[in-house]
């Protein structure tokens, strides 16, 4: 599976890696052992396909981003409400609020800090 | 027969100079020489260019820009063979000059420290053996300084723990193997660690296949008989002790190395930190931010043998300020002495004669104030304190759950990753693993601030034994797993005193002032053979006070905490014939301890905190009056982001 995965960060193509994602995780599912890696497999393709999205919405520049770094640029973006849903199955609050306030301050939008 | 020779570091950089230039100069005629830029540092530390040049070598190109031109007609490549990457390249090389070019090229290349079936077998394939003559250049240890050698293999760490390459040991057996030849063998050999424990075994291994080949010929077991001048070998494993490298070192060396990095004596750092190289100091606001624009990297060679640096760089940074200030001081009334004393020629004459060296004096101190300066800037920073907290705290047995929220904190505000990854670890492998819920939740912390691809980033680190889920799910801090395969932390933190609470930085009293208050568990080992009485001395329960010390003792009596420490244990004494040995006996009487020298070999790496520590062990036993030298050898010296960094996976989605 990690070849795999080596394998899908050295082709460029994002529906090729979407297919290498794939199969590396079917490769893991069987065993119990690796439900952690599964999952973050799983996450990972889903985020590709989000940033996908994202590139057509706001402008290229989004694929290849972790997703905390996602969603500070969403946020500086502007795309607040996109990031809240983006994060809330996944990223602890307190991340988030870090995120948000970094964001924010980047983007020099007092007005949101303030209601933090 | 000659007496046996004492361990001379100048000698084997002597050695290795004559080494090269001599295969150098059975390339005929003028040549451009190819080098790999991770050896060219290396070989700064003992041979000049100008040299070189006198060799005739014409130019000196990197193997790595791939820049060869053709104005030689001989190319000589010196690279290192035991990555078959580097050999590919040189291969590569060779076949695009000759394609190039109308010149019938001469190529020599030059491996080392040996030349390896692959490599030939990689120059085969690509088409090249037959037209390439072959050398080797037995380059093994090189004085870092008086009393440090290394083997400066970069990638040791990595070679050993995650691709569980052994070629590095096999080197570093080879390297002792020499020493043996010239002084004699080790009397004992103690160890930890697994890894330890092959060393030796090959080490043993090579001195019978030595006593095989010469039983043929005239005997000269002058060779394998106990050596005069060394006491014994200490070999510690790297894996014995992870947490003390990932651990923020604060040396003055030690920062050096982990903001600038220091490699082969050699600091690189933006001028414009240092400041304009000349030009009084009023001036420099101005010049210093023009500096900036061009930002230059500027290099600093970190020289053992300037009085002010040696002074500095085993030194706390706390301390750093008022010794640069003393200096500075002493200095400033050098100088003015100048105006007031100086009356008659004579001593005009004297003060003019020692100018030069209080030049020197003020331009290295100068670059020594500019970088602690810089030093302590970045010190001051917020994550810098908070991540060192988080590390004390861990590392002095806190229960570590208390620092999740910081730990969360600090990943959340973006920190670089190889300092997130080091707090992990650290946590981690004080810990003997994480629990399998906070282990994944840091995991899925660190891959959604960093990036999905550090998937492969985590599982090499798992590989190496750094950030490991808790197995059996014992207690915090309980004994949890096998005797011998992991280190308890809990017990062994009580028994060698590896936290002190009370340190005296400015003069220190104990090893754990490198890192304020943590005492290096791998320097503490060494103290285990070394320094028993003061060890028992610490521990009021523990140990069999008022034994004499001496490594005749080995581990003891601390056999029973070094047990609990990871890895194996070796003890091991060599004898030679004992017709040989008596034979010496007579010849040169008998050699009381004193001027015996003790050599530590690190396995996997050092790092800059450690060698301060074994420096200071080294001083106190010069004070006791023992006359016992320390002289410490390695594979490399390593820091904790190159640690963590041999397993981060580089390539992004």
């Amino acid at each position: 599976a990690n070849l795999l995965l080596s394998e899908a960060l050295d082709t460029q193509e994002t529906p090729k890696r979407l297919d290498k994602l794939k199969m590396a995780s079917k490769l893991l599912a069987d065993s119990r052992e690796n439900t952690f890696t599964v999952k973050a497999l799983d996450e990972t393709s889903k985020l590709l396909r989000e940033q996908e999205s994202l590139d057509k919405d706001f402008g290229p520049g989004f694929i290849g981003l972790s997703l905390n770094a996602t969603l500070y640029k969403l946020i500086r973006l502007g795309g607040l409400k996109r990031a809240t849903k983006l994060s809330s199955s996944t990223v602890s609050d307190r991340i988030f609020w870090w995120i948000k306030l970094r964001a924010l301050v980047a983007k020099r939008d007092w007005t949101e800090v303030e209601e933090l | 027969m000659v007496p046996q020779a004492q361990i001379n570091t100048t000698e084997i950089s002597e050695k290795a100079r004559r080494d090269l230039l001599r295969l150098l100069e059975t390339v005929r005629g003028k040549k451009n020489l190819v080098i790999q830029k991770a050896l060219a540092g290396t070989l700064g530390l003992f041979v000049k260019f100008s040299t070189l040049q006198e060799y005739g070598v014409d130019r000196v190109f990197f193997l790595e820009n791939g820049n060869i031109d053709s104005s030689q007609k001989n190319v000589v490549f010196l690279v290192r063979s035991n990555k078959s990457r580097d050999v590919q390249a040189v291969a590569d090389q060779i076949n695009q000059l000759r394609q190039n070019s109308q010149v019938q090229h001469e190529f020599t290349t030059i491996w080392a420290p040996r030349r390896t079936l692959i490599s030939d077998q990689i120059l085969e394939e690509a088409g090249v053996l037959g037209d390439v003559t072959v050398y080797e250049y037995q380059l093994l240890f090189v004085p870092l300084s008086e009393d440090v050698l290394s083997l400066e293999l970069d990638e040791t760490f990595e070679d050993i723990y995650l691709t569980k390459d052994p070629t590095s040991i096999f080197l570093a057996a080879k390297a002792l193997m020499k020493f043996q030849q010239k002084c004699g063998l080790f009397p004992r050999i103690l160890g930890k660690g697994d890894n330890a424990k092959r060393l030796t075994n090959l080490l043993i291994r090579m001195r019978s296949e030595i006593t095989a080949e010469d039983a043929g010929e005239s005997s000269s077991f002058l060779d394998l008989t106990p050596s005069q001048s060394i006491d014994s070998l200490i070999i510690i494993d790297r894996e014995v002790d992870f947490p003390t490298v990932l651990l923020q070192q604060l040396t003055y060396e030690g920062l050096l190395d982990e903001f600038f990095g220091i490699s082969s004596n050699t600091v690189e750092v933006d001028s414009a930190t240092i400041g304009p190289p000349t030009g009084p100091p009023q001036a420099s606001s101005s010049t210093a931010a023009a500096s900036t624009t061009r930002s230059l990297s500027h290099k600093i060679a970190l020289d053992g043998a300037d009085p002010l640096y040696s002074a500095l760089r085993d030194a706390n940074c706390a301390v750093v300020g008022p010794i640069l200030n003393k200096v500075a001081r002493r200095l400033q009334s050098t100088y003015e002495s100048r105006h007031k004393a100086a009356q008659s020629t004579a001593e005009l004459r004297d003060f003019v004669a020692k100018l030069p060296g209080y030049q020197a004096e003020h331009s290295s101190l100068k670059q020594h104030t500019n970088l602690a300066e810089d030093v302590i800037r970045r010190t001051r920073a917020e994550f810098f304190t908070r991540a060192l907290e988080v590390q004390q705290n861990i590392a002095a047995g806190a229960d570590p759950t208390s620092q999740h929220d910081n730990i969360e904190e600090l990943l959340a505000r973006d920190v670089p990753l190889e300092l997130a990854l080091r707090l992990l670890c650290i946590y981690s492998t004080f810990s003997n693993g994480l629990r399998t819920r906070d282990y994944d939740n840091f995991r899925r912390m660190i891959l959604h601030t960093y990036g999905q691809e550090h998937l492969l980033t985590l599982h090499n680190l798992e590989k190496m034994g750094l950030l490991v889920a808790r197995t059996g799910g014992g207690l915090v801090g309980a004994a949890a797993g096998p005797v011998g395969s992991t280190t308890n932390y809990t017990v062994v933190r009580k028994n060698l005193h590896l936290i002190v609470d009370e340190v005296n930085e400015s003069e220190p009293d104990d090893i754990a002032y490198v890192f304020s208050g943590y005492a290096p568990l791998s320097v503490r080992l060494v103290q285990c053979v070394l320094q028993k009485q003061y060890l028992a001395s610490l521990s009021a329960t523990g140990g069999a006070g008022g034994t004499p010390a001496g490594a005749g003792l080995g581990w003891r009596p601390f056999e029973d905490t070094v047990k609990l420490v990871r890895g194996a244990t070796v003890d091991e004494t060599q004898t030679g014939e004992e017709k040989a040995v008596r034979a010496r006996q007579m010849l040169n009487g008998s050699v009381g301890e004193a001027g015996k020298t003790v050599v530590v070999f690190f396995l996997g790496g050092v790092c800059r905190a450690e060698l301060a520590a074994l420096r200071f062990v080294a001083d106190k036993l010069k004070g006791q009056g023992r006359g016992k030298k320390l002289l410490i050898c390695t594979t490399n010296v390593i820091s904790g982001d190159a640690v963590v960094g041999a397993a981060v996976e580089h390539r992004t989605f």
